[in-house]
């Protein structure tokens, strides 16, 4: 097959089929994605069992889990969030706050899951 | 005597390309490691360390990508330690497969290619992470599917600019 006969970087066939998959992204998104209402409570699960469940309010607090140790969660401001984490990655720090329903904070490493509900 | 100096031929040209694969496998753990380090939500990631396996693959074949891609998670298990080695593997070689067998099979264009690999990548990081985490993490769909599309054409745009530039320092040479 020769795939240096087209020199154009992009053709209308690639447009169009980014298109339908960026479309449906969105769709997936709004259907299925996080709401825009304010959750109530963060239940944070590790390996797959919930572990704890913590009520969203303002007051500010820490959490250090036996289960996920390392970790250091934080909630203030109704919000939650992975405050520090000894993980290599840090994907579950750069997540930030998470409030609304059906947002999620993973950290692969440590197995951990903070789900807003 | 004729025999001779193709057999010689080859030796070269199989050198040649396992010192090419050798740089390139650099080349693709240097920008891993670069792009660990953009702080983006949800380990989202541009990809390019893609760059160097697809350009392995197509112009050295098949086995010298595939290696690559191998070796490259093993840099990842090295540096960034089993997890992140098992994500790398999984996502890794379930696309490399896929742009093997589209590049091999159809005449797809390189940015369908590249856009197919990321998805692929990130539906197979998916499911590795709902194995490592033994719940499903597929919620995570929408938004993967979305940025692996932006992803992938950026990669695939830079790719055909690259084979472009390539094919044109070729043909200066006089075709090689």
């Amino acid at each position: 097959m020769n795939h240096t006969e087209n020199k154009r970087l992009i053709t209308r066939r690639d447009a169009i089929i980014i298109g339908i998959i960026l479309a449906a992204g969105v769709l997936a998104l709004v259907l299925f994605g996080t709401h825009s209402r304010y959750g109530s409570k963060a239940v944070i699960s590790v390996d797959g069992k919930t572990v704890k469940t913590i009520t969203l309010s303002n007051l500010s607090r820490t959490y250090e889990l036996d289960e996920a140790k390392g970790a250091v969660i934080e909630m203030k401001d109704g919000a939650i969030c992975v405050y520090s984490s000894d993980c290599p990655d840090k994907i579950c720090v750069n997540t930030g706050y998470i409030s609304k329903k059906g947002e999620k904070i993973v950290c692969l490493p440590k197995k951990l899951i903070i789900e807003i509900e | 005597m004729s025999a001779e100096k193709t057999h010689n031929r080859n030796r070269v040209e199989k050198s040649r390309n396992i010192a090419l694969c050798g740089i390139l496998l650099a080349l693709s753990a240097g920008i891993s490691a670069a792009e660990s380090m953009i702080p983006l939500p949800l380990g989202v990631k541009p990809g390019f360390s893609n760059l160097p396996v697809m350009y392995s693959m197509s112009r050295q074949g098949g086995k010298y990508g595939f290696a690559i891609c191998l070796l490259k998670s093993v840099f990842v298990l090295l540096t960034r330690g089993v997890t992140a080695f098992f994500m790398s593997l999984t996502g890794g070689v379930l696309s490399y497969i896929v742009m093997l067998v589209l590049y091999k099979k159809t005449n797809v264009s390189l940015m369908l290619m590249s856009i197919t690999g990321a998805l692929i990548h990130n539906f197979g990081q998916l499911c590795a992470a709902s194995v490592i985490m033994h719940t499903a993490v597929f919620g995570y769909s929408p938004v993967m599917i979305i940025s692996g599309c932006i992803a992938g054409a950026v990669t695939g745009a830079v790719l055909k600019l690259l084979f472009n530039a390539m094919d044109k320092a070729d043909s200066n040479q006089g075709g090689k």
